[in-house]
């Protein structure tokens, strides 16, 4: 007897200690995961806050799309968060608040007025508000693997009707049972026993946040036993409202594209742009029902299934007294009450990926997509919008087959910030950025380097230096010859400094590259910011090497800052899951270039608009408006480049082929007419002209250089570094007249 | 209390005048409290008349008191957030220089007051800012 026993005895025995063992292991699992971290938390990256105040550049139609990239909806009267109405210029708009990292902005019903580009007033309850911000947009995630994105909700901010009627739905025994229900699961048994196969789970709430949170989707016993187990496990350590709470913020309600949307408050937001404290009841019901079936139910797809269901789970909440026969039937009556607008999130893959780049630096790529970050970047949906539209319409008109490429760079270069970007002709298109990684040669991009060495050394070289632009051979690595031609295939004789920049005169820049050393080249572009590795050869002087817009973006940044060097941000700030600020991104300036050189570059820069290659960006902008820039074209056309400033922003535009074919195109003929498109609609302030100490200006002969009375034939009027003007002079004295080039009239200004 | 009656006159102390803003209300430079016994270079404020207040006055005054209490970081804050809105007062820069001074980052406080000088147009400002810019 007892030996017929004791191997039943043993088997038990080391049955229940594997049972133990078994449940001390998924006691553990729940006990060490199930806390306030227990979401994987997208990081969100906002785009810069608009800024309102009286005087600011803010057109009414800037405004409006501004509110309506942020989700504002357009009411007769606005009387909640996130409402606008608008007669006019005039818009009533009540703000929703945001908590921004320095501070926390609440929200409030404003009055803002605009006058044509400007906001004219700004008041609150009529009084006069000096300055405030809107809530910034988001305009992307960084997302985990798997896509799932959420924002939390805390129980107290649920609806009432929304969590009893999730209960009366899904789980009516919810606060009675321990974790799973034996009547639940023999009405499951029943139906799936009548069907034949598996229609039915049984599952409590708390079996489903299990299975949700911890388990596969696969249907065994031995997962729907485990399932149970970790219930019961559960329900021991938490109280309801905690299990409820999770549920709320885990449950599965369905895709956009390659994000998931979980819990009721990002979906109370992606289905119906509003948040879920601000549900009406057939909204509630809608994303209750979803639970069921959250594809087949998606009432952006299926609106009809979708509305079918939601009637049948207000039934259901009329019938369990979570509301009323009358509240019911009202709701069953109303339509979905869905969000049609198109989200901006996701719409901006190039600076997304920007910004990206920027976090790898310091961050784990995992710790991006789970910490619940915020990312508060420079990002300016106002400019990204002109600079999308000047590259639609002016790529359309030059390459009809869609077969050019192109980038742009845009930042507002006084505080180094990258405000827009444009990574190829398929906006939307999250592949290859060009504008960060493409990789061409410059051209005459490269040229105010060159130009910029030599004005440093103002006992050598002024504006009115006489340049030989004749034909050079110069040997190379290896005793390679180079020689380069002018792109008119002539040469210019003798030519003063600033004509051979304006005019981009190879020859003469090739020379004068040679005269100063490549040491002297490569240290400067090292000065303005050049990290790339540039080659060490005669044609570096026109633009050799391989470099990306952004290169380029980063090197006129120090030009149009005047010779200060900062580096390009995307991110102001970096905050954490709690709000707590974790990391700013400071301005900061290092002047590595001379001020009074930097100046007469600018000069230069200016000519090459006013009468060089750069003057077909006049058919676009007014003529009063100052601007500076630079062109480049590559052999047979390869490349189109055109970087230039006004006096807020600086644009780098790139356009080619791909694979490096010819385009036909010049940097005038191509990109600088979408950079001059985009200047035109988007620059908001003229170049202005200021001389720093040691600068003077000096009337000199144009043809030689040498000093020249006003008025005299040919004369012109060039600042010089103190000191550097010309020794030798004209015979002509000074006379009245009455002409005045573009330089002269900036003093009129 | 005592802390809140030195702070208003000092705020009402704000002495606007018009420089280079691009918003046309002109720039804001506020007086210098330095620590006893430091002399933070362009920290005498000029006697000026009053215009207009820029949007971002508030901004700049709250900066000021960030810095007294030695709050560097955020005084920082603040003063960036009105570069931003308008970034070519000269003001604005010598407010930040003087913050960057203050904080002991030498370097910084010299190459913002030279930022600072492309925009000034007044001779006191630009006075102020030149003796940063040693």
């Amino acid at each position: 007897m007892t030996r017929t026993h004791r191997p039943f005895l043993k088997l038990s025995l080391t049955g229940l200690l594997i049972l133990a063992m078994v449940l001390v292991y998924l006691d553990a699992r729940i006990t060490s995961t199930f806390t306030d971290k227990m979401w994987e938390l997208p990081a969100k990256v906002f785009a810069r806050p608009l800024e309102l105040f009286a005087g600011a550049r803010v057109s009414a139609d800037d405004l409006e799309y501004e509110l309506a990239v942020l989700g504002y909806r357009t009411v007769d009267s606005a009387r909640n968060p996130g409402q606008v109405s608008r007669r006019g210029n005039r818009f009533d708009i009540y703000t929703r608040g945001f908590d921004f990292p320095d501070e926390r902005e609440l929200p409030r019903r404003v009055q803002v007025r605009t006058s044509g580009k400007n906001i004219s007033g700004l008041s609150a309850g009529g009084e006069k508000v000096d300055l405030m911000r809107l809530d910034p947009v988001q305009i992307g995630g960084i997302y985990p693997l798997h896509g799932e994105d959420r924002i939390l909700a805390r129980l107290e901010d649920v609806p009432e009707t929304l969590r009893t009627g999730l209960i009366a739905v899904e789980d009516r025994r919810f606060y009675s049972h321990s974790g799973f229900s034996i009547v639940g699961i023999a009405r499951a048994a029943l139906s799936n026993l009548r069907s034949g196969q598996v229609v039915a789970g049984g599952s409590t709430i708390t079996q489903q946040l299990v299975k949700n949170y911890y388990l596969t989707p696969e249907r065994t016993l031995l997962r729907k036993l485990t399932e149970v187990w970790m219930a019961i496990l559960l329900e021991l350590h938490y109280d309801k409202a905690q299990i409820l709470e999770s549920y709320i913020n885990e449950v599965y309600l369905g895709q956009d594209g390659p994000r998931a949307i979980h819990g009721f408050e990002l979906a109370a937001r992606h289905y119906f742009d509003s948040p879920l404290d601000q549900l009406g009841l057939h909204q509630q019901a809608l994303l209750i029902g979803m639970i069921k079936g959250p594809s087949l139910y998606n009432p952006l797809r299926n609106p009809q299934r979708a509305l079918k269901r939601r009637n049948v789970v207000l039934k259901v909440m009329a019938q369990e007294d979570v509301i009323s026969l009358e509240h019911a039937t009202v709701a069953s009556a109303m339509p979905l009450g869905l969000n049609r607008k198109p989200s901006i999130r996701g719409s901006f893959p190039a600076y997304i990926d920007l910004v990206r780049r920027q976090l790898r630096q310091e961050y784990r790529e995992e710790d991006l997509a789970t910490l619940g970050l915020s990312i508060f970047t420079a990002f300016d949906p106002l400019l990204q919008r002109q600079v999308e539209r000047s590259t639609e319409r002016v790529m359309d008109q030059l390459d009809s087959a869609d077969e050019l490429q192109t980038a742009t760079v845009v930042t507002r270069f006084d505080s180094g910030e990258v405000a827009a970007l444009v990574g190829g002709r398929r906006l939307r298109y999250a592949g290859f950025n060009r504008a960060l990684d493409a990789r061409r040669p410059v051209g005459s991009l490269l040229k105010p380097a060159v130009y910029l060495a030599a004005l440093e050394r103002p006992q050598d070289y002024t504006l009115a230096t006489l340049l030989s632009d004749s034909p050079v051979q110069i040997s190379g690595p290896g005793g390679q010859l180079w020689e380069p031609r002018n792109f008119d295939r002539q040469s210019h004789g003798d030519v003063l400094l600033h004509q051979a920049i304006s005019h981009s005169y190879n020859l003469a820049t090739a020379r004068l590259g040679m005269e100063l050393g490549l040491a002297s080249l490569v240290d400067m572009l090292q000065r303005l910011g050049m990290e790339r590795e540039v080659p060490r050869v005669p044609a570096l002087t026109l633009g050799a090497g391989e470099y990306s817009p952004m290169d380029m973006a980063a090197m006129y940044q120090a030009i149009a800052a005047g010779g200060f060097r900062m580096p390009l941000r995307s991110i102001r700030a970096i905050v954490d899951a709690q709000g707590a600020p974790l990391r700013r991104y400071p301005l900061e300036y290092d002047r590595t270039v001379s001020l009074q050189a930097t100046h007469l570059l600018h000069y230069a820069l200016r000519a090459v608009m006013r009468e060089g290659t750069g003057s077909a960006a006049y058919a676009y902008l007014p003529r009063e408006f100052e601007v500076a820039g630079k062109t480049g074209t590559t052999n047979d056309g390869r490349d189109s480049w055109f970087a230039g400033f006004s006096g807020d922003l600086l644009a780098v535009t790139w356009i080619g082929h791909d694979d490096n074919s010819g385009t036909g195109l010049t940097g005038s003929s191509g990109a600088l007419r979408l950079w001059a498109d985009f200047m035109a609609s988007a620059a908001q302030r003229s170049l202005g002209y200021r001389m720093p100490d040691g600068i003077e200006t000096y009337w000199v002969d144009e043809r030689d250089g040498r000093l020249t009375g006003k008025g005299c034939p040919h004369s012109r009027l060039l600042p010089f570094a103190a000191g550097s003007e010309p020794v030798g002079r004209t015979s002509c004295a000074p006379r009245r007249s009455a002409i005045k080039d573009w330089f002269q009239a900036l003093f009129n200004k | 209390m005592q802390l809140l009656m030195y702070r208003a006159p000092l705020a009402l102390s704000l002495v606007l005048f018009s420089g280079c803003s691009i918003y046309g209300g002109g720039a804001v430079v506020s007086e210098q409290q330095p620590e006893p016994g430091e002399i933070v270079p362009g920290g005498s404020a000029p006697e000026l008349p009053s215009v207009p207040v820029a949007p971002y006055a508030d901004l700049l005054r709250r900066a000021e008191v960030a810095r007294d209490a030695g709050h560097y970081e955020e005084a920082l804050v603040q003063l960036e957030r009105a570069q931003r809105i308008d970034p070519t007062n000269a003001a604005i820069y010598l407010s930040l220089a003087q913050t960057h001074w203050a904080r002991g980052a030498r370097g910084q406080a010299r190459a913002t007051a030279e930022r600072g000088l492309l925009y000034c147009d007044l001779e006191s400002q630009c006075a102020a800012l030149a003796r940063l810019a040693q």
